[in-house]
């Protein structure tokens, strides 16, 4: 990604085949000088390792050049042969794409999530269109339904929601279909609010729902809201918790998500320390919701 | 009955930090794997380890369902944080960047062992004070 938080269009996969004992070092290399990640092949050459990696487009002779003069240093006897140095030229639009046609649909009880290219299921009489690219929930995920479950008990018509890491904007579209009235979903990934917004068009909602580049400071303090979503992750949740908690009104309804099963006796111990009325505990797998009546 | 499986890849990525940005978004896209739910499941369970680079093996099913295992991070990432040592050397053999005692070799065969290819400890410290030169350390003797 670029400064901004956007993707950059094009890519250089460099491959570089090294002898095993020497890979750990080379990859540090890397890691140390040129990218964040690292992907391993050692299953392709006897006594070797791939390590492939992934550079912008204008750097690519200064990365080979200096990867050249590491591995003579430190493997004597072993020749970076053209053929064990090999870059390609790679489109993000290219695996993004690939990603975006394998999203199938998902029927969830009566609501329907789709790609917009499939159609709906007359069934179901809420129907739902994610544009799949970068953006967390296409309705797979546990934690989603486990918010979408509990949106469907709880949401009423007319009520306020705050939809806190949006996404997709999965939960909000579904509020919106569950009769909420003031709707806003907010993120902090640049990517996820552009897929949001692009998604509300799609399920005619753009006048209804309003998605903002943010955090929990959008929701205001003074609990204005009925009902509040965060599907995040625990570290994330706990920082954010006294937002949360502000941002609904007493007797208003928060559902937390993205916990893992394993994490609630931690969690549970954040919670305690804020004025609550009931907790309802939903799992799917390893995944854990909470229920929270303020 | 057991899925099939259609593919392993293995990374390694900053614990607790997995986004869709190269490698993840290739190495998973290029598979039909949803690229964000394996960020979020591996930002959740390795969220506590503080950003440390984190090996991954993710097994992807014909179904397009994945599962994924994390191991212990790299022998020279143990050793960057065991001499507190930011970047290793680019040339190794002129220049020095520190030193990484016997001590701390132990320790790091000890916490690797489980994903090493290593039949004693002693093996695992030769393997890993061959990453240590590699890396412009030297070894106390």
């Amino acid at each position: 990604m670029d400064d901004a938080g956007r993707f950059v269009d094009h890519y250089y996969e460099i491959r570089i085949y090294v002898p095993d004992a020497i890979g750990d070092a080379v990859g540090s290399f890397i890691i140390d000088n040129f990218a964040e990640g690292l992907v391993i092949d050692d299953s392709s050459r006897e006594g070797l390792v791939g390590i492939g990696f992934y550079v912008p487009v204008d750097s690519i002779d200064a990365v080979k050049s200096r990867l050249a003069g590491l591995v003579s240093e430190i493997a004597a006897n072993f020749r970076l042969d053209e053929d064990k140095i090999v870059a390609r030229l790679i489109k993000a639009e290219d695996w993004q794409e690939k990603y975006r046609q394998s999203v199938r649909p998902i029927r969830l009880e009566n609501l329907y999530i789709r790609p917009p290219w499939e159609k709906a299921d007359p069934a179901c009489d809420i129907d739902i269109i994610i544009e799949p690219r970068m953006a967390f929930g296409t309705g797979h995920h546990e934690s989603t339904s486990l918010c979408l479950r509990a949106l469907k008990k709880y949401v009423r018509p007319g009520m306020a929601f705050f939809d806190l890491g949006s996404g997709s904007g999965i939960l909000a579209i579904a509020a919106a279909r569950l009769g909420a009235g003031r709707i806003l979903g907010v993120d902090i990934d640049v990517t996820a609010v552009e897929n949001a917004r692009e998604n509300m068009v799609l399920n005619g909602l753009a006048g209804n729902v309003r998605i903002e580049y943010g955090s929990v400071e959008k929701a205001g303090r003074d609990g204005s809201y009925d009902i509040i979503a965060a599907n995040i992750i625990k570290s994330t949740l706990i920082e954010l918790m006294a937002g949360i908690f502000e941002a609904v009104h007493d007797g208003g309804i928060i559902i937390l998500s993205g916990l893992l099963v394993e994490e609630e006796d931690e969690f549970m111990e954040t919670v305690q320390k804020y004025r609550y009325q009931k907790i309802e505990r939903n799992q799917d797998g390893q995944w854990l919701s909470l229920v929270i009546l303020k | 009955m057991a899925k099939k499986v259609q593919t392993y890849i293995k990374l390694q990525i900053p614990a607790g930090n997995a986004n869709p940005a190269p490698p993840v978004g290739p190495a998973l896209g290029q598979h039909g794997v949803n690229i964000m739910e394996f960020c979020k499941a591996f930002n959740a369970k390795t969220q506590s380890l503080g950003g440390i680079l984190t090996p991954v093996v993710i097994t992807v099913y014909v179904d397009k369902t994945f599962t994924f295992i994390t191991k212990t991070p790299p022998a020279s990432t143990l050793l960057k944080k065991a001499v507190n040592l930011q970047k290793g050397s680019g040339e190794p053999n002129r220049n020095k960047v520190g030193t990484v005692s016997q001590k701390q070799l132990r320790e790091i065969a000890e916490l690797k062992m489980v994903d090493l290819n290593a039949a004693t400890v002693e093996h695992a410290m030769m393997m890993i004070a061959g990453t240590a030169r590699s890396m412009g350390l030297e070894i106390e003797s």
